[in-house]
């Protein structure tokens, strides 16, 4: 360990440890702008000069280029340092507007910090001031060249870094400019970082510009939940109302970075349209009486038909509070329930990924980077769990390689091998790469029930011939390897893809290789709700009893049907036939005006919560602010009402899980303190798992993980790994998925106005062949009709996806729930081209 | 190599022209320092232009008479690196312009005595960039100063460039 003094204190420091960062530890700040430990050292801004006094370096030199070594002296006062520092602010400052009191950043700024703090305060330079053009950059990112600092963070994180291309440095010298070749949006779903790493005001936030500066904010440590990765964040929060979200680091999970759908995927918080009182049938009523209206309701059916005839459908998005007091209210209740998934496929999918991902195997995302192969099998990173993409691009950069089994048109900023095959092939393919990848000793040396599997692996078909070549790559690949991944969603997969995957892991770990499983789960908390979650009834069998009147009530908490199940006029027609449907939200969903009764909730940033993401770790998110309206709405963007009131406007709603707490008790008399506290009590009792869980205020920043691995209680822990088959192929049928998108498919991030314009056009995706074969071209309209209805939709041709595949992102603005479900067949004479004009 | 200046220039170049008088040179491109009079006989080897606190440095000669205003020449040299900087630090990128822009208010008549010792702290500065562009590129303000500080501060004076009558 490399011991050195700086300013007269004596610090030992890892090797490899920057100098800069040495002091840091020492509590000795040195100014830096183009440094940033994401992005490393360049040596380009000069402003983190000191002088080395003794060891292997001498003089004024950059402390971010160079290790700590043994026997250094180094002065960060040192006169001559000291005087080249502020030489480096003035010649910053040359060009630089001097208007911070008008500038977004300011409050915020490196730049204004360390120009205050290098005591530059007379301009001595008679010159004229360059000036350059800004570029319009899209809704989400302002840009204001003329106060770049020429620091190249901007230019490094978004081509070095990330891999995208679009804005980047151009012309030389003075005339350095970062943005774009021409003046358009940015193409990387990561754009909105360049607002937190760039030091001075050249990138700001758009949406929250004028609102104000950043010591009118509260600012509270939050997570992400638009997708289950669940990275943190901080929200800043002005007169009840998030204004804006930023990155915040946390070293497992999301490092420095966060994407665009979680930066302003917030907006649904303060949505106008958010529904903010309870109701009974559709008239504002109290929260009580509406409480005290279901729980009579909910005990009269219960007493006149037994208590099964009462289910509930929780929500993957929904803090393990929630989750947990909806378990509870069941149990004590009897009712049946809690139900997660409205998609019993997917709520397979998601319990054999929690079963499976036992401690040794569960890697965070910033192990992802660390990795020198990655397997990723039905997961779409950019779409599904955006940052993976930064993730994978890390380890990109080190040398490793990318190789995606997936049907999708898999975007990513840089080269990776991709093996596409129809969803219903994937298993099949899955398992000869596994074949041709464990070596003899290992299978020798399998269990029986192992081996079982192993030998159940049928020998060559048509499909493993005609990939053949790329297949013994990528194994040769897995054999070279030796810190591997495997990246495995639980979407658009067959039900035995999450299995097989874990079962290749634990083989590869058999080779003795080092193996991480990361799987992608559908939605923030849906790890909670796997552990949570009933397992006798499935949403389609509720709905089936339902109509056959055994069901009479249905309790929906903070899930919406409408956006999950295929079969739209099926479930229009069912929840008319109910007795009582009782919804609770924060989202404006459909099902509020089917709802009997409606009780308002809080968002994650109202009521805070444990989230588990889907490497099972328990995340906590604080609450940010509370109380109802924000201002901004309330008093329609004029001053607030001058009169007293001794109310919140629009503070009615309560956390879900305090109104499940309401319903579990016997009358309104609920001591309101402490029932936090006793879901979280019964949590630990029940679930032995989550007695790690820390006390609330020593809870660690990056959570603590809890992997059940097989303990899981789970419908079918046997393992279901059969021979996989391809079912008869014929060339006149096409599998169509529905699946997730970057912007506009995830219902908390569509809500948000900004993200609505990073929207692109509801389509199908279909390869160039079938195109051909049907002979539609690019843009042309067709109607898919499916048993259940029709949805009409544009095409989008593409050939980096799989033949004789259709795929529909599930977007909020198009009607796919007609298709019956949410992965069909059609043959091909039930796609039709039809007219722009004619309806469907 | 090791051919004194004095004959490079007289023999081989074939001299000063008429009524020119050897004043300074560049011995080697546009990031070297001048070589004053004194220098005249130099032998025109590493090591000796070395010993003399000088570089021998690509070996193109430029030379300049009594007549040449050597501050209009260190304005023309440092309009080269202010528009040849590539951008990538600091001190190269933006000190270049500075003192560029000190220069040419000396040649026009608008110098301040502080600007003589904004420049050569610059210069000096301008040693810790990040490649050795600018360290070049700042040798002949650096020599300029060094060698000819009365030529510029006849500028400042005078409140205009002394070669130039009109
Ligand atoms: S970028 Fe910073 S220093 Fe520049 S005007 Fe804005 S707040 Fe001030
Ligand atoms: S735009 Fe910002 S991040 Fe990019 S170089 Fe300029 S100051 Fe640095
Ligand atoms: S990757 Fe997922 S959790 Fe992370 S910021 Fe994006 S949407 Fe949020
Ligand atoms: S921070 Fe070290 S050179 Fe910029």
């Amino acid at each position: 360990m490399p011991k050195l003094i700086i300013d007269n204190q004596e610090i030992d420091v890892q090797p490899g440890t920057k100098v800069i960062d040495a002091a840091e530890q020492l509590g000795i700040m040195i100014p830096r702008f183009c440094y940033h430990p994401a992005l490393g050292s360049v040596g380009a801004c000069r402003v983190c000069a000191v002088k080395f006094l003794q060891g292997p370096f001498k003089g004024v030199q950059m402390s971010c280029m160079i290790d700590a070594k043994d026997g250094m002296v180094v002065s960060t006062t040192d006169e001559e340092a000291v005087d080249f520092r502020k030489y480096v602010i003035e010649w910053l400052m040359l060009h630089h507007p001097h208007d911070c009191p008008v500038c977004d950043e300011g409050g915020h700024c490196l730049l204004q910090d360390m120009t205050v703090a290098g005591g530059h305060g007379l301009r001595r330079y008679q010159g004229k001031k360059r000036t350059h053009h800004d570029q319009h950059l899209g809704p989400l990112v302002q840009h204001e060249m003329n106060r770049c600092i020429q620091c190249y963070r901007c230019s490094r994180f978004y081509q070095k870094f990330s891999g995208y291309r679009d804005l980047g440095v151009l012309q030389i010298g003075e005339r350095v400019y970062f943005g774009r070749y021409q003046a358009g949006t940015l193409e990387s779903p990561f754009s909105g970082n360049l607002i937190d790493i760039c030091p001075t005001g050249v990138y700001t936030d758009k949406p929250s510009r004028f609102i104000g500066r950043r010591w009118d904010y509260e600012r509270t440590p939050s997570l992400c939940i638009n997708c289950s990765l669940g990275c943190h964040t901080v929200v800043s929060t002005r007169y009840r109302e998030i204004v804006r979200q930023e990155a915040r680091f946390s070293e497992a999970v999301n490092g420095h970075f966060i994407c665009d759908r979680g930066r302003y995927g917030f907006f649904y918080a303060s949505q106008e349209k958010r529904p903010r009182y309870a109701q009974i049938n559709g008239n504002e009523v109290s929260w009580e009486k509406s409480i005290q209206t279901a729980r009579d309701q909910l005990n009269r059916i219960s007493q006149e038909s037994g208590p099964g005839a009462v289910a509930s459908v929780g929500s993957v998005r929904s803090s393990l509070e929630t989750q947990a007091a909806l378990s509870r209210l069941c149990q004590k209740k009897g009712w049946q329930g809690p139900v997660y998934w409205i998609d019993h496929g997917q709520e397979m999918n998601v319990k054999t990924a929690a079963a499976e991902l036992a401690d040794e195997l569960a890697v965070s995302l910033r192990d992802v980077e660390q990795a020198d192969y990655i397997l990723a099998v039905g997961a779409d990173p950019v779409n599904e769990a955006p940052m993976l993409v930064l993730a994978l691009r890390q380890a990109q950069r080190m040398g490793a390689k990318v190789c995606f089994l997936d049907p999708r048109p898999i975007g990513l900023p840089f080269s990776f091998q991709h093996i596409s095959v129809a969803p219903q092939a994937m298993d099949l393919i899955l398992a000869h790469l596994l074949k041709e990848t464990i070596d003899q000793d290992t299978i020798k040396g399998l269990e029986p029930h192992e081996k079982k599997i192993f030998d159940a692996i049928p020998n060559n078909s048509h499909l493993v011939s005609s990939n053949q070549k790329l297949l013994n790559a990528v194994a040769n690949d897995i054999r070279l390897s030796q810190r591997l991944v495997i990246v495995c969603g639980t979407d658009v997969v067959s039900e035995t893809i999450p299995e097989r995957a874990a079962y290749f892991a634990r083989l590869l770990a058999k080779m003795g290789k080092q193996v991480g499983l990361f799987y992608l789960l559908p939605g923030a908390n849906a790890f909670g709700a796997a552990l949570l979650s009933d397992d006798a009834p499935t949403f389609g069998r509720i709905l089936d009893e339902i109509e056959a009147g055994l069901v009479r009530a249905l309790v929906l908490v903070e899930n919406d049907p409408y956006g999950y199940y295929p079969d739209r006029p099926r479930l229009e027609r069912v929840l008319q036939q109910l007795d009582l449907l009782l919804v609770m939200d924060y989202l404006d969903v459909r099902t509020i005006q089917d709802a009997d009764v409606f009780l308002p909730t809080l968002t994650l940033y109202e009521a805070g919560g444990f989230f588990v993401n889907q490497e099972g770790r328990i995340q906590k998110a604080s609450i940010a602010y509370q109380g109802g309206h924000p201002i901004s709405q309330f008093s329609n963007g004029n001053h607030p009402p001058r009169s007293f009131r001794n109310q919140i406007p629009g503070k009615e709603a309560q956390p879900a899980w305090q109104a499940l707490i309401e319903l579990a008790n016997e009358n309104s008399a609920t001591p309101k303190q402490g029932v936090r506290a006793d879901i979280l009590a019964w949590l630990v009792k029940t679930h032995p798992l989550f007695s790690k869980l820390p006390p609330d205020n020593a809870f660690p920043s990056d959570g603590i993980r809890i992997n059940p691995g097989k303990d899981i209680h789970f419908r079918s822990a046997a393992d279901r790994l059969v021979v996989p088959t391809l079912a008869s192929e014929s060339a006149d049928q096409m599998e169509l998925i529905t699946v997730d998108w970057t912007f506009g498919t995830e219902e908390l991030s569509t809500r948000s106005p900004h993200l609505r314009k990073m929207e692109s056009k509801p389509c199908v995706f279909m390869h160039s062949n079938d195109a051909a074969q049907l002979d539609i071209s690019e843009g042309d309209k067709v109607a898919v009709r499916s048993d259940t209805g029709i949805v009409s939709i544009h095409v989008t041709i593409t050939d980096n996806m799989a033949p004789g595949v259709l795929i529909i992102p599930r977007h909020q603005r198009l009607d796919w729930q007609h298709l019956g479900a949410s992965k069909i067949t059609v043959s091909k004479d039930q796609i039709r081209k039809i007219r722009e004009e004619e309806p469907c | 190599m090791g051919v004194r200046l004095s004959e490079i220039i007289e023999v081989h170049a074939g001299g000063m022209r008429d009524g020119a008088e050897f004043k300074a040179c560049l011995p080697g491109g546009a990031s070297t320092a001048f070589l004053p009079g004194e220098f005249y006989d130099i032998e025109m080897d590493f090591e000796t232009m070395r010993k003399a606190g000088h570089r021998l440095g690509t070996g193109a000669i430029m030379v300049f008479d009594q007549k040449t205003c050597l501050v209009a020449a260190t304005l023309n040299l440092t309009e080269f690196f202010a528009r040849e900087s590539c951008g990538w630090c600091t001190p190269c990128r933006e000190g270049f312009p500075y003192m560029r822009d000190l220069l040419w208010r000396i040649e026009h008549g608008q110098g301040q005595e502080e600007f003589i010792s904004i420049l050569s702290q610059m210069c000096r500065h301008l040693w810790n960039s990040y490649c050795a562009f600018a360290p070049g590129g700042v040798a002949p303000i650096e020599s300029l100063l060094a060698y000819f500080e009365d030529e510029v501060h006849a500028h400042i004076e005078k409140k205009k460039c002394p070669f130039n009558d009109k």
